[in-house]
């Protein structure tokens, strides 16, 4: 199966489902143990005593004459009795206690927590020779004694891990809905706290079978003359140097059923916890279909670069160019374009904004020039970035190279702002090291007033107290603004804000929004601006470049856009935002559809399939970007308005300015 | 329909002892068929008192009535009935929803939790629903993580219309959506109220989204509600000067705003 296929990629749950294969093995050949074996394993035969392998005894015979193969089969058997029933006993008490404490929480939890703690601590070894000690050794004992320190750790898994759910409002919606607890627990959260359960019971079949055999090594487990591997050890250790096949084939055995076990834990651990079980297990049913996409490098690229180049003009304030930018990722063997052949420019004191939909490229294309994408991503295209009189090329440079571009010259604000600080470290701290890295040498104190400097110019009222404070205990809002007290502490030429106020309310917003223009208006700055608001950019930009399903749609000075839009998804942007004259119970427009998924997954115009207009060919002539009326800097990617003349306006004028 | 009175809510503080108040003196109501928005900051209080008119907070003083009953007082066949009267829709929905439940399963569970009906009515139920959100019947065998934002927050709804409520409580219900899709889920409460005289107490930190669907605007302020009535009157002659503060700050295309694009005029740089 595997040499199949050459260099080919063997997909993920074929190779899980591969490394569990040796366990299945182990499991098949002790369920199957009385039919393969080819002898009774306790059928003494002192005549064919310590016969060494041969056709009649494959595995050779033991002093008393067994023959050995039965014996190392059925001691399969008896392993994998004894694991399967300790995993059952442990995983179901571990799991159902640790979910019950876990969801009730108070009293109940602590008391379980403690249990848990104690049997965790204590050496599992000692508590089965205690158990063994008392009740003797034998089958059920075995498995007593190794449920009792086996089930602490599933416990604990399943406890944390509904800990973790119980605070989630998909539980309080459950509970709205008059969801009891038995439901709740039973359907909501054994389900996810067994997942990871399982995971780690693969690994535990190593240790519980290495268990059995160290406790009938040392006399305690299985009784002779029961075949267990771990006597058939003890029993083979005399003949070490003469009968060599006595000790060999259970200690080989033993050692690859623990591999195995620790193999397929790893292998499972390495993906998130549920869907790796669940695909190993169903590997259908989670899966949806996919289909196939065309090869990535479409021949519109050609044309609009042609098209791109026939109009130069100099412009020498331009700060940031990028041109032909296209982002791709490696995926199911083949390559992905996220973002396909965008091309803006920046000018020094001046705002674009990058408008879309989630999944549109819009933060791609703004992050990409500056390294800051998952190192998988495949990046090509042209970034241009002008300090002083000479242009630096920013695609493709070296991470060292990069480090004095980033911080120095361009500074990024992005939309989580807790995910952006260690929680670990101060306010001050984290201002301080930017400061450290644009440059400033010096001692401590003089960097932390440059910080304050920063911090007060972020509009924060008290510096010296936030400067002490832990990200956790500052408001979205006051996050925000430290990240752009951090980002501008290297006094950048260019400032990029992901999405910088999407998590925040309307009011802490229009304050930001304000901060960044006034601080791009004193520090004249250029802004590159994500977001997906039309309405939010509105205060704080110049221009507007519209993307969808990867590709700009249209570019232009903001007024032009937003009072004239060409291309029929802009349109549909704008009609999205909410309108401060529409009488209460007005209908929002609407879009038909749902957004695009990527520049490769069709020939034409991503938007044909919503669009109110689009004709059949839209379907297959990829749209480029090409100027709307003899205004140069308004370009709208849809052919058809071009064809049928100017657009009328599709929002009268009097609703805007607010009548 | 929906009574909230004097109502005063808090949480036991994060750090150091003792209680917080988090919402003082509310005085609400929602009638039936109405759509009351909610407005305020985060830390306002707004969320705690979703959470009380629904039933999985208790307040401090003050009273919740439903149909003239105290909803707080409610408790195990009335409560089970209360249920199936007012639902909520949460401000993310891929949290609310089960990640290992299809869709179908997820919109059957409060059918099986109120073993309302049997299986073949059930699974009719499930199609309504599904249409009544407007999602095609291919959605139905998928998962949370399958599903785009606003397809989630659908499927969120239809959860909560499927033992047929009266009042829907949406606390912040599009705040994590694209705003191209958020109109459509607005579009969908204002269908669900004319179609089902559904009533809504729609709480959301933007008055733009707010102004344009709800029939009662309340605006809440560190706890306390500084200013309630009709929509166009709250919103075209605010009093309360926070009122005011929250209007200026809703983005619009307002396009004397953009006065900057005025000042470059030679618009952006060019692509070449």
């Amino acid at each position: 199966m595997t040499a199949g296929g050459g260099r080919r990629k063997i997909p993920a749950p074929v190779r899980t489902a591969l490394v569990g294969l040796p366990l299945v093995g182990f499991a098949l050949v002790g369920l199957l143990a009385p039919v393969l074996a080819p002898a009774d394993p306790a059928a003494n035969d002192l005549s064919a005593s310590l016969l060494p392998p041969s056709a009649d005894h494959l595995l050779g015979t033991d002093q008393l004459g067994r023959d050995q193969l039965s014996r190392l089969l059925h001691g399969a058997r008896i392993s994998l009795t004894v694991t399967a029933a300790v995993l059952v006993i442990s995983v179901t008490i571990g799991v159902l206690a640790g979910t019950v404490a876990g969801y009730l929480g108070g009293w109940v939890d602590r008391i379980v927590a403690r249990i848990v703690d104690m049997a965790v601590s204590l050496p599992g070894m000692l508590v089965a020779l205690a158990v063994i000690g008392v009740r003797g050794p034998g089958v059920e004992n075995l498995v007593v004694a190794m449920s009792l320190w086996a089930w602490a750790p599933y416990a604990r898994i399943a406890r944390a891990r509904v800990a973790g759910l119980r605070a989630s409002p998909h539980l309080d919606a459950l509970r709205l809905l008059g969801a009891g607890p038995v439901r709740v627990i039973g359907r909501h959260l054994l389900p996810p706290a067994l997942a990871p359960c399982l995971v780690y019971a693969s690994t535990d079949v190593g240790s519980i079978v290495l268990g059995v055999a160290t406790l009938s090594f040392l006399g305690l487990g299985i009784p002779p003359p029961q075949a267990e591997w771990g006597q058939m050890l003890i029993e083979g250790r005399p003949y070490l140097a003469s009968a060599w096949w006595l000790a060999y084939p259970p200690g080989i055995a033993i050692t690859a059923v623990v591999f195995a076990s620790n193999l397929l834990g790893e292998r499972l651990a390495v993906g998130d916890e549920r869907p790796s079980v669940l695909r190993w297990v169903l590997p259908s049913r989670l899966r949806l279909p996919r289909p196939r996409r065309p090869a990535p490098g479409t021949p519109a690229t050609v044309e609009s670069r042609r098209s791109a180049e026939s109009r130069t003009t100099v412009d020498d304030d331009v700060l940031l160019r990028v041109r032909d930018l296209s982002v791709a990722y490696p995926r199911d063997g083949g390559i992905r374009r996220a973002v396909a052949d965008v091309s803006y420019a920046v000018r020094r004191g001046e705002t674009l904004a990058i408008v879309g939909e989630s999944g549109s490229g819009k933060t791609t294309s703004a992050l990409a020039p500056f390294g800051l994408l998952d190192p998988g991503a495949l990046v090509a295209g042209s970034a241009r970035l002008r300090t002083g009189s000479t242009a630096r090329e920013l695609i493709g440079l070296t991470f060292r190279h990069r480090r004095h571009v980033n911080g120095r010259q361009v500074g990024v604000v992005f939309q989580d702002s807790l995910a952006v600080f260690d929680p670990l470290r101060s306010i001050g701290a984290h201002v301080d090291e930017a400061v450290r890295n644009a440059g400033s040498r010096g001692r401590r104190a003089a960097v932390r007033r440059i910080s304050e400097d920063l911090l007060h110019l972020v509009g924060l009222p008290d510096p010296a107290t936030v400067a002490g404070q832990y990200p956790h205990q500052l408001s979205g809002g006051m996050r925000q603004r430290v990240q752009i007290a951090v980002a501008i502490a290297g006094e950048p030429e260019l400032l990029v804000a992901d999405e910088p106020t999407s998590a925040l309310d309307v009011t802490v917003q229009a304050r930001l929004l304000d901060l960044l223009g006034q601080l791009r208006d004193e520090l004249r700055m250029a802004m590159v601006v994500v977001s997906h608001d039309l309405a939010v950019v509105t205060r704080l930009a110049d221009a507007v470049a519209v993307m969808y399903a990867g590709r700009i749609v249209e570019y232009g000075p903001l007024d032009t856009v937003v009072r004239h839009p060409d291309h029929p998804y802009t349109r549909g942007l704008l009609d999205a935002v909410p309108r401060p004259g529409a009488a209460p119970g007005t209908r929002f427009r609407t879009m038909p559809g749902r957004a695009g998924a990527g520049p490769d997954d069709t020939s034409g115009c991503a938007f044909a399939p919503r669009c109110p207009i689009a004709v059949a060919e839209c379907g297959h002539d990829q749209p480029v970007l090409l100027p709307v009326g003899p205004d140069q800097a308004h370009r709208s990617a849809c052919p058809r308005t071009r064809a049928a003349g100017a657009p009328p306006p599709l929002l009268a004028l009097g609703d805007l300015d607010g009548g | 329909m929906l009574e909230i009175e004097q109502l005063t809510a808090d949480h036991p503080r994060r750090h150091g002892r003792g209680r917080q108040s988090v919402v003082e003196d509310v005085t609400l109501r929602v009638a039936a068929g109405e759509i009351v928005g909610l407005v305020g900051e985060s830390g306002c209080g707004k969320t705690t008192l979703a959470r009380v008119v629904t039933g999985l907070h208790r307040p401090r003083a003050g009273l919740v009535r439903f149909d003239g009953a105290d909803v707080h007082a409610l408790r195990g066949r009335a409560l089970r009935a209360h249920r199936r009267q007012v639902q909520m829709v949460f401000q993310d929905p891929y949290l609310t929803l089960s990640p290992a439940q299809t869709v179908r399963q997820a919109l059957a569970e409060p059918l099986h939790i109120h073993r309302v009906g049997n299986g073949r009515s059930r699974a009719a139920r499930v199609d309504e629903l599904l249409d009544l959100v407007g999602l095609g019947p291919a959605v139905g065998g998928r998962r949370p993580r399958q599903l785009s934002g606003g397809q989630q927050q659908r499927v969120a709804i239809a959860r909560a219309l499927a033992l047929g409520p009266r009042l829907l409580v949406c606390d912040e219900p599009v705040t994590a959506l694209d705003v191209s899709v958020q109109a459509k889920i607005l579009n969908l409460l204002c269908d669900l109220r004319d179609r089902l005289g559904l009533a809504c107490l729609f709480i959301s930190h933007d008055l733009a989204v707010v102004r344009q669907l709800a029939n009662r605007v309340a605006v809440m302020r560190h706890g306390r509600i500084v200013e309630q009535g009709p929509t166009g009157q709250v919103t075209g002659d605010p009093r309360h000067p926070y009122t005011r503060a929250l209007l200026a700050a809703t983005p619009a295309i307002d396009l004397g705003v953009t006065d900057r694009s005025r000042r470059h005029a030679s618009g952006p740089a060019g692509l070449s």
